[in-house]
């Protein structure tokens, strides 16, 4: 007979909120992540773009109900840290890779969070980015890795919340 | 730049003695590929229903369908009960054996194609989340995914009474397959004839914020009456015919989720009973106002027909009043819409209402109601926004289109982000409530609230009116109106920057998971980017950058013009922007709707040219001059610097005729030799050499590579040495030969010297990449270092609202210690 692996049935603690906002047109439900490597300081700079009314609905769900990403430098930094912590490179052999915080920023549209890597030798990377997954199933993390002009394009969904790329300058 | 210095520049160009034909479907030598190729062979041939210049055919022909609709709101069970009478009118040259019925409720059962086919953790699902298993972590099912489950066991959901019969009540056999029903007419229906039948349904409301619907019941437990209240928002809630069309007959594909409708024109009557104390807001023209409003409300709905701002119909004190105990008596309210492709409606007893006439003149509507229904979570940000933004909406959206054509236009608060209905639209914003019982409203909400009501009101136009396929196309209507209210965004406010600029697609387009545009709506892998994102950029870019908004906006309003109250396809609209502009754009629907292409020129040379003019007294004393710009040898210079005298100097008496005269040094041989040079011109070739050497113009040869793929204008900000600057729009037809390089000679005045060139310097094609766009190259800050060099702040992200209200508070001095 065949073995069936019995898996632990998990509940995830996300309070839920109000309404659910199909905001067609306004609400993405999409980030996308540049990792590109800068030949002058020889670090990958990783930048992660969240569309504004993605941000701002994702911290009431995240955070707590009355939060304003806006409004609340709090907020913005819980945000930020969020992403850190979400977002993750490992190294061929498994082992996390220490990703330098550098900052984020609003601009009208878009909440920006910036992370560098130092490093500069070819490897094969495992990247995670399960950035919003837990609260909306639809959200897709796209990472574009730009090296020596060519464009690589990584899909996190739910369901593949995990990938793996080879860097070769 | 680089000089060359050397070549005569007579016989610049270079005739092409051969090219390729365009009479083979395929290049199958070399690597040429052919990126103005005309879309001929892929759009669908004209015919009698659609002609070549995008316009409905001579024959052309659409369905006609009429609802009656009888129908209750059972509030205690959440359950709509109603009968429908439906006259099918044929005007399509076939004869038809079946018809085919959508049953969109049906995709909430369990059994349901889009339930089945639901992947755990998967991509493009709407409903709430789950995560699959990976090495490291379990599986995990969200409270909102588990809320999902228990609901949909709870409840019965789907039509669970449905009978369709004759007018004398005989059973017509119909059969249900999933979301579509089959009816089997009793006798073909032969083309001209109609036939009228009924359709007797019911149904528990799903609750909106459980099942992640278009439409449902909101509960809103904390009010006054006990057990709370709910607003209902009905759409999608009768069975509707399925479109029949010349290009794809029956129009029926499975509902899923993604892909939306497509539906028949029609006229309407419907009576709405609700529970007396609710209001309601509807598809339609309400025509028994004496019976279910009252007298005071009539009035203020008269009085607000030549407003200048909204009235209040229903006040926010009526509706607070009206929302704190329920009722057990009922009222039918009667509507009736014409000419409408679906029909939607909210109740609830929660709602105030406010209402402003738009006078916008003309024959087809000159008033027109813009209304607001909400309960009081949405406050003053509905109050003061709402209506403005629907009127706004009518303005900009008729520049562009037609006069709106209906006698209202509605926006509803309610559990949904925001959904479109001819004359009605739900969208989602509210005010935040705080602990003191106050509301208030971020800058983020209230942009919030006004996009999406520009949004869903422009969907009235787009498909509502301009009747595409959703289920095919997403793009024709939702990257029509996100260009649109991209458009009527801007000039709210143009601090507000929705709309969609070009550089907002360039991270989606430069990945390799895009998909083409034209691409079926339940496939297409990033819904927002892909139907709403790039064709509104795409569109902005054809406006601003390619034809300019007279050619743009003549062509666009045509293709609004000859598709109201019918049915375009993709090709109709390519076809009519490029007959009504006269502009070749097969090009651009083939880089931008057809290919996953992305944006990238880059400008990697520019060379200088000079004119060797024969003359020697010209052109040697120009290679006396190169010769002594280029820099000393070091050792000669070092030499200098330590004062070692040259023999010839020092002993002067060794220098001879070549010390006195160099290489360059003109004699009368040379300039005997010109002179038979120039005898031998013919009058026309010296007449040309002598007006070049007066103007002594300066000669540049550009050199651009097309990295990205996707053949766009060239468009140049040209600096000078002087300081002026100029701008040069060069077509995207430059590619036609050579897809991946182009060269372009620029002649500019004897003072105007080129000093740098910015390819795209407003960034307004979408360019990738723009750190290849600058000749000299420059450096450009990465986005990380330029963040690293100033950090911004911004004031508009305060909540000056809430915060203004904080009382000054008085701190004593701190004590500091000496």
């Amino acid at each position: 007979m065949e073995y069936r692996r019995l898996y632990r049935f998990f509940v995830m603690a996300v309070l839920f909120i109000g309404a659910l906002h199909h905001a067609y047109g306004h609400q993405q439900k999409a980030a996308i992540t540049t990792i590109t490597f800068n030949a002058t300081s020889s670090v990958f700079e990783i930048v992660h773009r969240f569309n504004l009314h993605d941000a701002e609905h994702a911290v009431k769900r995240i955070l707590y109900k009355e939060t304003d990403i806006y409004n609340s430098a709090d907020t913005q930094v819980k945000f930020a840290e969020y992403i850190y912590e979400r977002f993750s490179i490992a190294d061929e052999d498994g082992h996390l890779m220490s990703l330098v915080p550098v900052g984020y920023e609003l601009d009208n549209k878009h909440f920006w969070v910036y992370q560098e890597l130092v490093f500069s030798e070819d490897a094969i990377l495992h990247i995670q980015h399960p950035a919003l997954q837990e609260i909306w199933a639809e959200q897709i993390n796209t990472v574009n890795i730009e090296v020596n002009d060519e464009v690589r394009t990584l899909l996190f969904t739910s369901e593949d919340p995990h990938q793996t790329v080879e860097i070769a300058f | 730049m680089h000089r060359f210095p050397k070549y005569l520049f007579f016989l610049f160009f270079v005739s092409i003695a051969s090219f390729s034909g365009h009479s083979a479907i395929q290049q199958t030598k070399g690597d040429f590929e052919d990126k103005f190729r005309q879309l001929d062979e892929v759009l669908p041939t004209p015919n009698v229903y659609r002609n070549a210049a995008g316009e409905p055919g001579h024959a052309y022909w659409q369905q006609k369908v009429d609802y009656k609709i009888n129908v209750r709101l059972i509030e205690k069970e959440r359950r709509l009960e109603a009968s429908q009478q439906i006259t099918y009118q044929n005007n399509s040259p076939d004869t038809l054996k079946y018809l085919w019925v959508q049953l969109d409720q049906n995709k909430f059962r369990n059994d349901s194609m889009s339930a089945l086919t639901t992947t755990f953790g998967g991509i493009g699902s709407r409903g709430p989340v789950t995560v699959a298993a990976t090495e490291e972590s379990p599986p995990q099912i969200s409270l909102s995914a588990l809320r999902r489950q228990h609901f949909v066991e709870d409840n019965v959901l789907g039509y669970d009474a449905l009978s369709v019969k004759t007018l004398d009540g005989k059973v017509i056999k119909h059969t249900v397959v999933g979301t579509l029903m089959r009816i089997d007419l009793p006798t073909p229906l032969l083309s001209g004839e109609q036939i009228i039948f009924e359709i007797d349904f019911a149904f528990n409301i799903v609750e909106e914020d459980a099942v992640s619907a278009r439409a449902g019941y909101e509960h809103f437990p904390d009010d006054e009456n006990e057990g709370g209240n709910d607003i209902f928002l009905l759409a999608q809630w009768f069975p509707r015919l399925a479109a029949y069309t010349d290009y794809e007959a029956w129009t029926n594909k499975e509902f899923i989720g993604r892909g939306e409708f497509t539906l028949e024109f029609g006229d309407y009557e419907v009576e709405i009973t609700v529970p007396a104390d609710h209001i309601v807001a509807s598809t339609g023209e309400l025509q028994n106002a004496d019976t279910v409003l009252t007298a005071t409300q009539r009035e203020r709905l008269e009085d607000a027909k030549d407003a200048d701002r909204p009235v209040f119909i229903v006040t926010a004190d009526e509706a607070l009043e009206n929302e704190k105990s329920g009722t057990n008596k009922e009222k039918t309210w009667r509507f009736v819409a014409e000419n409408v492709r679906d029909f939607a409606w909210a109740s609830s007893r929660k709602f105030m209402w406010d209402a402003r006439g738009y006078q916008q003149g003309g024959d087809v509507q000159p008033l027109v109601m813009a209304m607001s229904f909400y309960p009081k979570e949405g406050g003053d940000l509905w109050k003061r926004y709402s209506t403005e933004s629907v009127i706004h909406t009518m303005e900009v959206y008729s520049r562009f289109s037609f006069d709106y054509p209906y006698p209202t236009a509605q926006s509803v608060n309610g559990p949904v982000g925001g959904m479109e209905y001819p004359m009605i639209t739900f969208n989602g914003p509210r005010t935040t409530l705080h602990e003191d019982g106050t509301r208030s409203y971020t800058l983020a909400e209230k942009r919030f609230l006004i996009g999406v009501v520009i949004h869903e009101i422009g969907h009235i136009y787009y498909p509502m009116i301009v009747n595409s396929d959703e289920r095919q196309w997403t793009w024709m209507d939702e990257g029509l109106n996100s260009f649109l209210d991209g458009v009527a965004g801007r000039e709210w406010d143009p601090s507000i920057p929705w709309g969609v600029e070009p550089r907002d697609i360039v991270d989606y387009m430069k990945s390799d998971i895009q998909v083409p545009i034209m691409t079926q709506s339940d496939s297409v892998l990033k819904l927002g980017p892909n139907a709403y994102t790039k064709p509104a950029a795409a569109l902005n870019i054809l406006r601003e950058t390619i034809l300019g908004r007279e050619l743009f906006d003549f062509a666009f309003r045509e293709y609004s013009q000859r598709w109201k109250y019918k049915r375009p396809t993709p090709s109709d609209f390519f076809r009519t922007m490029e007959e009504a502009s006269g502009v070749d754009l097969d090009w651009f629907w083939r880089g931008w709707f057809y290919t996953t292409d992305h944006v990238d020129i880059s400008i990697d040379r520019i060379s200088q040219l000079r004119l060797d003019t024969f003359d020697p007294d010209i052109d040697l004393g120009h290679e006396r001059q190169e010769e002594a710009d280029k820099p000393l040898s070091l050792t000669v210079e070092r030499n200098q610097d330590e004062g070692i005298e040259l023999w010839v100097d020092r002993f002067p008496d060794l220098k001879d005729f070549h010390d006195e005269n160099d290489r360059f040094s003109v004699t009368n041989a040379d300039r005997n030799a010109y002179n038979e040079f120039l005898s031998q011109l013919k009058p026309w070739e010296r007449e040309t050499l002598l007006r070049a050497l007066k103007e002594d113009k300066n000669y540049y040869v550009l050199e651009f590579s097309n990295r990205g793929g996707l053949v766009m204008p060239i468009i140049l900000q040209l600096d000078f040495e002087d300081g002026s600057s100029q701008e040069m729009r060069i077509p995207a037809e430059i590619w036609r030969r050579s897809p991946k390089q182009v060269q372009k000679l620029i002649v500019t005045d004897k003072d105007k010297i080129l000093k740098q060139v910015v390819v795209d310097p407003r960034w307004e094609t979408a360019d990738t990449d723009v750190d290849n766009n600058h000749y000299p190259r420059q450096i450009i800050p990465s986005r990380i270092e330029a963040f690293k060099q100033q950090q911004r702040e911004g004031l508009e992200y305060k909540d000056i609202m809430h915060d203004s209200k904080t009382e000054l508070k008085e701190f004593d001095p701190m004590f500091y210690e000496k």
